[in-house]
């Protein structure tokens, strides 16, 4: 009860800072702005354009004639229709399908370089045979990966609302902009790194937001603090709350600049949108933690704001924010700062995410900072326990 | 005997060479209205800060309802109010938020809450600007929003850490007619103050500080009745005449007679009719004076007497 009332009051308080709501939420946002009319446009047109994949499908019959029991049985037929759509929805050709009648014709076709790939339905199981690793090919594993997905829900509407089955195999379809947009190995611009990086400074200045509610919270940073201190209010819950808080207003400050330069200034981030918040929910909290460490370790007035902003600048500068090219000669001289600057190991998993989704590099960057955000708490827990203060 | 609530025993705080709070030794009892009066600098708000485990120390023990005051005390935190020195408010909240965020730092339930931030405001007089923020209000205003913050939780002990500094005499009286209020309803107070006549007109008992020691302790009529200082007579005498200073020291029951800008200060050590007998001089030496004035003896004394300096200094 104490946690959600200090917790919703923090809110609150954050919510009313002017100078919170100018460096947290209004700042990135100009700042895209003025990104975006420098040089949005070579975001938007470069190497995003999707491209025509040249796809074949054959059909064989299985040794006994019968569907294999457990596959697509049957529903094959869907699938070529699904890919068929593909074909012509939009106007725009997603994949340019030829029909061939043996196995034999598509793989001579693969091999020669007519097609990128063939799906072959042997007696109702489907499969993908491509001629090599890329982004062409992790696409055409993707629409049968969405496909499959589709069929599984079928299945279960069969077996849990049967009268609705018929509808279900109607509406089975892939998502066409699920694909063009967020299918990993594509490349992309690399003007959007700016826009990473611009993530990055934003959920960076949540140690802004965290010094501000330590200085409230102990008694050698201010009166209110005193105050705070000499309350029947639980030092650690009481910081906890205050850094939920802190995170909750940095996560809709973060969603608002994603939003912004998404739906707005219309540059997409590559890849779907809460998949993008969950990145920018760590990197709040581990804008938070830093702050709280900065909070803890740090007394001076002048310190306690010059501390966090440097941070924020520094690190987010390393990630480049202002030279694109910052990140690689930070990765050619002294490698081990991109693997320990917050911001670099943020961009990293926005880009990383964009490009290759959730692969191993990803996981790694999301663990970095889930590090990052226990150490930072660990260490000012370690600090904190049991401290009174030798002046105030 | 009184019950007691906050024991200091030989508390020493030093800051390096210095030493703030110098083997100070302190009783405050159940239901009194404790005056701990000292010079700025004296050690009194060390001392709080001490007692409410804020600071550490050096040596001494301290005990606050029988038990040892450490920062995880939050059980006996929960039963004390603090007013600190400077006001200590959330600057984006409003009044009657401020209130209630701090009540609800010791007041869990929300309808109790929801009374006790009913009932500070009409205590403090801020019911009508509960909807303001603390931008907006009065210096006197934001001294009573500090003292409802402390005060909401209706706590047992409150330490007021010189709460009208700053403060116009209406809210001044305001507050010391509610801090008097408060303590008619049970509650134990300690208040620090270097202003001696609000110390004098609120407390029950006075501790006098001085370079972080305890120098005098007892009510106001006991510190004064120990003084050799009686009365204080001062009068205007921009002419100076040594004859008429000798003339006057020879009065009977003068023990000092001091120069000060126009004026020459006059302290007696007893008697009645004092000014009498030195008017008689004056008239009799033909003196040329002014404004005469007679003061009874006050802490201000008390300090001077034992300290050898003015408590304002």
């Amino acid at each position: 009860m104490m946690f959600l009332h200090v917790f919703c009051y923090q809110l609150k308080n954050l919510f009313r800072k002017k100078y919170i709501i100018g460096w947290n939420l209004l700042f990135p946002l100009v700042l895209a702005t003025a990104f975006y009319i420098g040089f949005g446009h070579m975001v938007t047109k470069d190497p995003n354009a999707f491209q025509t994949i040249a796809a074949g499908y054959a059909e064989v019959q299985s040794v006994s004639g019968i569907p294999e029991e457990g596959t697509e049985s049957g529903n094959a037929e869907i699938f070529l229709k699904i890919l068929e759509q593909l074909q012509t929805e939009g106007g725009k050709n997603m994949i340019d399908l030829t029909r061939y009648h043996s196995e034999k014709e598509a793989r001579e076709a693969l091999l020669d370089g007519q097609i990128e790939g063939y799906y072959l339905n042997e007696g109702g199981t489907l499969s993908l045979h491509i001629r090599e690793e890329g982004v062409n090919s992790t696409i055409l594993s993707q629409i049968l990966k969405q496909y499959r997905s589709a069929c599984t829900m079928a299945e279960q509407v069969a077996e849990d609302h049967p009268s609705r089955l018929l509808q279900t195999i109607a509406g089975l379809s892939v998502n066409r902009r699920y694909l063009e947009e967020y299918t990993p190995g594509r490349q992309i611009s690399p003007y959007l790194q700016f826009f990473f990086a611009l993530l990055a400074m934003s959920s960076m200045y949540a140690s802004w937001i965290a010094t501000a509610m330590m200085e409230s919270m102990c008694a050698n940073l201010s009166e209110c603090g005193k105050r705070f201190e000499s309350s029947g209010a639980g030092r650690f819950p009481s910081i906890l709350a205050g850094a939920l808080a802190g995170t909750t207003f940095q996560i809709v400050s973060n969603a608002i600049t994603v939003l912004y330069v998404e739906y707005v200034l219309r540059i997409s981030f590559q890849a779907p949108f809460p998949e993008i918040m969950m990145i920018m929910g760590l990197g709040s909290a581990v804008g938070i933690g830093f702050g709280i460490l900065f909070g803890t370790l740090f007394q001076g007035e002048a310190l306690r704001v010059a501390i966090p902003l440097t941070f924020s600048m520094v690190s987010s500068f390393l990630s480049g924010l202002m030279m694109g090219q910052m990140k690689q000669l930070v990765e050619n001289a002294v490698p081990v700062l991109n693997r320990i600057n917050p911001a670099a190991v943020f961009t990293d998993s926005l880009y990383v995410l964009a490009s290759y989704g959730k692969n191993r590099q990803y996981w790694l960057d999301v663990l970095s900072m889930v590090g990052m955000v226990i150490v930072t708490l660990s260490i000012s827990a370690v600090i904190l326990r049991r401290r009174r203060y030798a002046s105030i | 005997m009184r019950e007691t609530c906050v024991q200091v025993n030989s508390l020493v705080k030093r800051y390096g060479e210095f030493v703030a709070v110098d083997h100070f030794s302190l009783n405050v009892g159940k239901g009194e209205i404790l005056g701990l009066l000292g010079p700025n600098g004296s050690g009194k708000t060390t001392t709080i800060n001490c007692i409410l485990a804020l600071l550490s120390y050096d040596r001494g023990s301290i005990t606050i309802f029988g038990e040892n005051m450490t920062p995880e005390r939050y059980d006996i935190k929960r039963r004390i109010g603090v007013v600190p020195q400077n006001v200590a408010v959330m600057d984006s909240l409003t009044v009657e938020e401020n209130i209630d965020f701090f009540c609800g730092l010791y007041v869990k339930n929300r309808s109790s809450r929801r009374a006790c931030v009913r009932d500070a405001l009409a205590f403090t007089g801020l019911t009508d600007c509960r909807k303001q923020k603390p931008k907006k209000l009065s210096g006197g205003l934001l001294r009573r929003l500090n003292i409802a913050c402390g005060i909401a939780h209706k706590p047992e002990l409150i330490f007021f850490d010189e709460p009208t500094v700053a403060v116009d005499p209406q809210s001044r009286n305001a507050i010391l007619e509610g801090i008097r209020k408060m303590n008619q309803n049970g509650t134990t107070i300690v208040y620090t103050s270097h202003y001696m006549e609000e110390v004098e007109k609120l407390c029950t008992r006075i501790v006098i500080m001085d370079h972080g020691k305890g120098v005098a302790e007892g009510t106001a009529a006991s510190l004064k009745a120990g003084l050799r200082n009686r009365e204080t007579i001062r009068i205007h005498m921009p002419v100076r005449q040594e004859e008429v200073l000798r003339a006057i020291r020879e009065v009977n029951h003068v023990y000092h007679v001091q120069a000060e800008d126009e004026d020459i200060v006059i302290r007696c050590d007893g008697g009645e009719h004092n000014l009498v007998h030195i008017l008689n001089v004056l008239e009799e030496k033909r003196a040329v004076f002014g404004r005469v004035t007679t003061e009874l003896p006050t802490l201000n004394d008390v300090f001077l007497e034992i300290t050898g300096k003015e408590l304002r200094e």
